[in-house]
Parts: structure tokens; C-alpha cells; sequence
């Protein structure tokens, strides 16, 4: 009695006066989000700048058995990826004369069998150093003027609106429109903004404490270098009047912000992120468990995603034990490729791995890693458009280990 | 279906109205507008991580965003003035007709002797149509807790509504719902219409339309 006396206590007009307001606030609301700032999922998920330190401890090199089950001459299945090798990355081995690793489950078993038996190590900073080039997608001076001009009127229009509470809201709102919209030009892929194609390179270092609530540091900008795909992307840098493309020098913070060690798992911290599983098994079942559970929801593949959470897990403090079951992962995948034997950016050799796969907008991505199957060290990870040899992103990973003191290295 | 734009405009389509026919029973119309754009805002920022189904979680924000809204000492009262301000001479005429035992005003005056909760648990239910999980997730509880609470509401409903009906009995029309002084102002739209024999008017107005 009472539900039905409750039903009808509704008021009738409720789901007019909802349709009418529905009908008039419907542009002016969807204009209102889309200027607000980009939704996580329009961020492109190509790894930003210093966003994946990275691997390597000093590598005791274990000759032998891994060597020896990649390079075996002769065993070549087709060709070797039928793609331009990218910038720094020169196919084939200098060193075994035509030599090729039969494929990349091998190279991939092999480096777990490395890092099996490497020592596990112990410090109170993870300290990474990596060589960062990466395409430069709209001239920092530019944008810097805009947001410096932005900011410059708002402080104006506080000062004349004191005390006017409603006029100040507006503004503000007005403030954080144009920024939004700003930012969203800025961060649109392949901004169309640069009619020329050129590449920031610079050196970043971390130290990463693993106490929570620690001071860490992060220094970036070191050895900037300014490059062009061509001398003609130059010509046309000149002609707009050589703006400045972000490089502006070191720049060394130190702060208590944990920083984030995986974007898609962000459960995983410095404290437990030696605690992963040690099982090849065991692993996999918790890596898929972070894939279904990650931020962005079920969608994309389970390899694409691995080869991100892999790239952050082998550039973070894993146990030997965690990377010989994160390497035999992986090893497992398929769709996983080699096209040979390559060098990185600083002329280091190791195995080449590729994956493809979809970005948010519909775009093949490749992912390219060299991987050094005696030290089981990544070595260098890319992220590139398929078919294209200039990579968007590539990080060389330098150097990384635990260290006592900030400013230490291994 | 990838274009996160397109899945916004779809998810704004779709739940839009459910959203304001939540706010609106809550606050007035044009913090209620408010609200409801605000809740848009925060799916569009989390669009990339919106739960299935999404509409407790919808309002579940906008409850949130009420919250900090409101001054706690109006929320009690504050679905009933809602209700009372959105009410037509249409809704006591389908009252009427209904032929309840007890006149709106009175139904409505043993609504307000619940707790706010209370009220929500059954408004999630009945107008909102949200099975118990979901509306649950809107209030922020267990499943179990909410149907426990929605059974209790239900129970003090039905008991307040026969002592109104024992009360009543005798008299003609019983005043409207007591007021608080801290109340919001008078309803906008007259709650009862101005004629002496409800039944009458509903006739009336049946014939006319």
C-alpha cells in the first residue's frame, strides 16, 4: 500500500521539466566538457618523457649458454622484418658476420635464464639514467607565450574583480575554458602546428627513494640536442623563424612526490614492486589481474599492454627472480617479433624485438625493444608509427642500481 | 565508439535526464542544472574509466556534489519542499483519483517524518527504478545495508501513513506539511488546488482533457 502511496508522490511535471532542461542545457554542456581537459583516454598512450626510467644494473654478463642458443647462423626465417632499421638502430651484428637469433621467444628465454642469475641488490635510492629522444610536437616557446599571456590576464582580472564573488567565478571558469582549449591544441597527436619534423634529445636522471615520504631527485635536460629528420625540416624550422623546441637546459628538482612507477599499475609502488611474483606462472596471473583492473578498463590487448608494464618493470627494482618469469611472460606472447641482431643509440649490441599495435586513434604503433640476452638488460625501448623509421620516443637506458646517498651513482 | 567524444555525447544522451530527475527532486532547478553539468564534467574527465552501469556512479557524483552543496540542517526537509515545489494540480488529481485513504498533503507530511535516508532508499527504488546493487552504489553502502534500510522505510511509511489515515478520518483536509522555520522558502506552485471537493475537480478535469 504505502509503495504504491510513494510512487504517486512523485511530481508528474519531474520528467517534463527534466526533457526541457535536457533539450536546453544539452550543447552548451557537451561544449563545456569537451573544453575542459582531454580525457585520460585521448592522451596518447605513448610513453611520455620521463615517464619510464629505466633498466639495468651494472651487467655481470653471463657468456655461454644464452649466446649460444640465439646466434645461429644460417637459421633465418625470411627476411628480417622487411622494414628500415630506425636512427642509431643498424640491423645485423658486426660482430657474428650474419648471425641471427632464430626468433624472439628464444631471445626472450635466453635473458630470463640471465637474469636468473643475477644478485639481487639493496640501497635507499633507485637511481636510473637514459638518453631521451623524442619528437618534438609543438614549439615550448610558443606554448609557454600563450599560457604566460593566459596567466598574465587572469591576474588582471582579479585585481578588478575583488569583491565581485560571481563576475570572479565566471572568470575563472573563462580561465580554465581557454586553457583547456590551449592544452587540448597542445596535445592533439601530431599537432599539426610544426610544418617540419624535429627531435629533442637530452640525458634524465632519477633517484627514486624507496621510503615513502622521502626526498627524491630528478634532473633533466642534460646534453639537449636539437635535430631535424632532414635538412629540409631545418630549412623550414629557419623560415618560422627558429622558434625554440623545448630544449632550456637542466633543470634538477628535489621533492617528496612519489612518482609514479607504472601508469597502468598503480598498485605497484617502490616498496612492493620486489615483492612480485618470482613464478613464470604466478606472474602472468597477476599481470593479467592488473591488465583487467588498470585505470583505462578492459580495453586493449593484454600485449600491449605488456609490453608497456614490461618496459616500467625492467627499468624499476624487480627481483632477478621476477624478471626471468617477466621475460619468460613474454617470451610466450605472440605477435612478438625479431627482426635481428641490432645496436642501440650508443652502440651497444643486442637482440631487436617488435610488437604492434593499436593506438587510440586507430594507428598501428610498433614497440621496439633490444634486449641484451647474456645480461638480460633492456637495453633501449622505441615507440613508432608502423612503417615509419623515425621513432616518436626512443629511451636509451644507461644506467640504473641502487645507490645510499642523492647525487650517488652505482 | 572509440571516439571518446562520441562515447561522452552517447553517455550524456542516455543519462541526462535520469540525472536531473535525481538533482531536481533535490535541490532547486537551477542548482540542480548546475549540478547536473558539474556531474557531466567529472564522467567526461573519467570517461576512460567509467564502471558498468554507469548510472549509480552518475548519482553517486551528483549526491556527492549536493553534499557539499547543501547546508545539513535544510536536508531533511529538503525532498519534501522539492516535491511540494514541483507539484501541479495534475499530480493531486491523480492522487485523488487514486482514491488513497489519506490526502496528498498528509502523505506527504508523514514522508517528511522520515529520515532523509530513509526517503532516498525508497525514491532510488520507486521513481528512480534502481535495482537494490545499484542503488547501493549511489548511497554509498552494502547492498545489505540498503535493504535493510529500504525495508525499514517502507514499514515506517506504511505506519505513519495509518495513524495519518486514523487522524484524518473525521476531519476535512488536512493542513500541508508542517514547515521547519529553517525551511526553504514557499512552494513556487501551489500544492492543492483551490477547489473544495478534490474529487470533484478531478473529475472535472478528466472531462476536460
Amino acid at each position: 500500500m504505502s509503495e504504491r502511496t510513494f510512487a504517486l508522490l512523485k511530481p508528474g511535471q519531474l520528467d517534463e521539466l527534466a526533457e526541457e532542461t535536457y533539450r536546453r542545457r544539452r550543447s552548451a554542456d557537451l561544449a563545456r566538457a569537451f573544453e575542459a581537459l582531454p580525457a585520460p583516454a585521448r592522451v596518447r598512450r605513448v610513453p611520455e618523457r620521463g615517464r619510464r626510467p629505466l633498466v639495468l644494473a651494472a651487467g655481470a654478463a653471463a657468456a655461454g649458454l644464452a649466446a649460444a642458443v640465439i646466434i645461429i647462423p644460417g637459421q633465418l626465417n625470411g627476411a628480417p622484418g622487411g622494414r628500415e632499421p630506425g636512427p642509431g638502430v643498424s640491423a645485423g651484428d658486426p660482430r657474428s658476420g650474419g648471425a641471427r637469433p632464430i626468433d624472439a621467444h628464444s631471445i626472450l628465454l635466453a635473458a630470463a635464464e640471465s637474469a636468473a642469475r643475477e644478485p639481487a641488490g639493496s640501497g635507499r635510492y633507485w637511481y636510473t639514467r637514459q638518453r631521451v629522444f623524442q619528437r618534438v610536437d609543438n614549439a615550448e616557446s610558443d606554448y609557454m607565450v600563450a599560457i604566460k599571456a593566459l596567466a598574465a590576464e587572469r591576474e588582471e582580472k582579479l585585481k578588478e574583480l575583488k569583491g565581485k564573488p560571481d563576475e570572479l567565478a565566471a572568470a575563472e571558469r573563462e580561465f580554465e575554458r581557454k586553457v583547456g582549449e590551449l592544452k587540448r591544441k597542445i596535445g592533439e597527436p601530431k599537432s599539426a602546428a610544426l610544418s617540419y619534423t624535429a627531435f629533442l634529445t637530452q640525458t634524465d636522471e632519477s633517484w627514486r627513494p624507496r621510503q615513502k615520504g622521502a626526498t627524491g631527485r630528478s634532473v633533466s635536460g642534460q646534453d639537449e640536442k636539437i635535430t631535424f629528420a632532414s635538412s629540409g625540416d631545418e630549412a623550414k624550422w629557419r623560415q618560422a623563424g627558429a622558434p625554440d623546441l623545448g630544449g632550456s637546459g637542466p633543470r634538477s628538482y628535489d621533492d617528496a612526490t612519489e612518482r609514479v612507477l607504472s601508469i597502468d599499475n598503480p598498485g605497484l609502488n617502490m616498496r612492493n614492486v620486489g615483492d612480485l611474483p618470482t613464478d613464470r606462472e604466478e606472474l602472468e596471473r597477476k599481470l593479467r589481474q592488473f591488465h583487467k583492473a588498470r585505470p583505462g578498463g578492459a580495453q586493449g590487448d593484454f600485449a600491449v599492454y605488456l609490453w608497456q608494464t614490461g618496459v616500467d618493470l625492467l627499468s624499476a627494482p624487480i627481483t632477478p627472480g621476477t624478471k626471468a618469469a617477466l621475460f619468460q611472460v613474454m617470451a610466450d606472447q605472440p605477435g612478438m617479433t625479431s627482426p635481428g641482431q641490432v645496436t642501440d643509440a650508443t652502440g651497444r649490441a643486442g637482440a631487436a624485438l617488435t610488437a604492434t599495435g593499436s593506438g587510440d586513434d586507430g594507428e598501428r604503433i610498433e614497440y621496439r625493444l633490444i634486449v641484451d640476452p647474456d645480461s638480460a638488460e633492456l637495453l633501449q625501448y622505441e615507440v613508432g608509427e608502423a612503417g615509419t623509421s623515425a621513432p616518436l620516443l626512443r629511451v636509451t637506458l644507461q644506467e640504473a642500481g641502487w645507490v645510499d646517498r642523492l647525487g650517488d651513482r652505482p | 565508439m572509440n571516439d571518446p567524444e562520441e562515447r561522452f555525447t552517447e553517455l550524456y544522451d542516455r543519462h541526462c535526464r535520469d540525472v536531473l530527475g535525481y538533482v531536481l527532486l533535490r535541490t532547486e532547478p537551477s542548482l540542480a542544472e548546475d549540478v547536473c553539468s558539474e556531474t557531466f564534467l567529472v564522467a567526461w574527465r573519467r570517461i576512460a574509466e567509467l564502471p558498468e552501469p554507469v548510472l549509480p556512479w552518475l548519482l553517486g557524483v551528483a549526491r556527492n556534489l549536493l553534499a557539499k552543496q547543501r547546508d545539513s540542517r535544510f536536508r531533511r526537509q529538503a525532498l519534501i519542499d522539492r516535491i511540494t515545489a514541483l507539484s501541479t494540480p495534475r499530480d493531486q488529481v491523480a492522487w485523488d483519483v487514486a482514491e488513497h485513504v489519506v490526502d496528498r498533503d498528509a502523505a506527504l507530511a508523514a514522508l517528511a517524518s522520515l529520515s532523509e535516508q530513509d526517503v532516498e532508499a525508497m525514491a532510488l527504488a520507486t521513481w528512480h527504478g534502481l535495482p537494490p546493487e545499484q542503488a547501493a552504489a549511489v548511497m554509498g553502502c552494502s547492498t545489505r545495508t540498503y535493504n535493510v534500510r529500504l525495508h525499514r522505510a517502507r514499514k515506517r511509511l506504511a505506519r505513519t501513513l495509518r495513524a495519518e489515515a486514523r487522524s484524518a478520518a473525521p476531519a476535512a483536509p488536512r493542513p500541508a506539511a508542517p514547515r521547519t522555520e529553517s525551511g526553504p522558502a514557499v512552494p513556487r506552485v501551489e500544492s492543492s488546488p483551490a477547489a473544495p471537493h478534490p474529487r470533484a475537480a478531478a473529475r472535472r478535469f478528466l472531462e476536460e482533457t
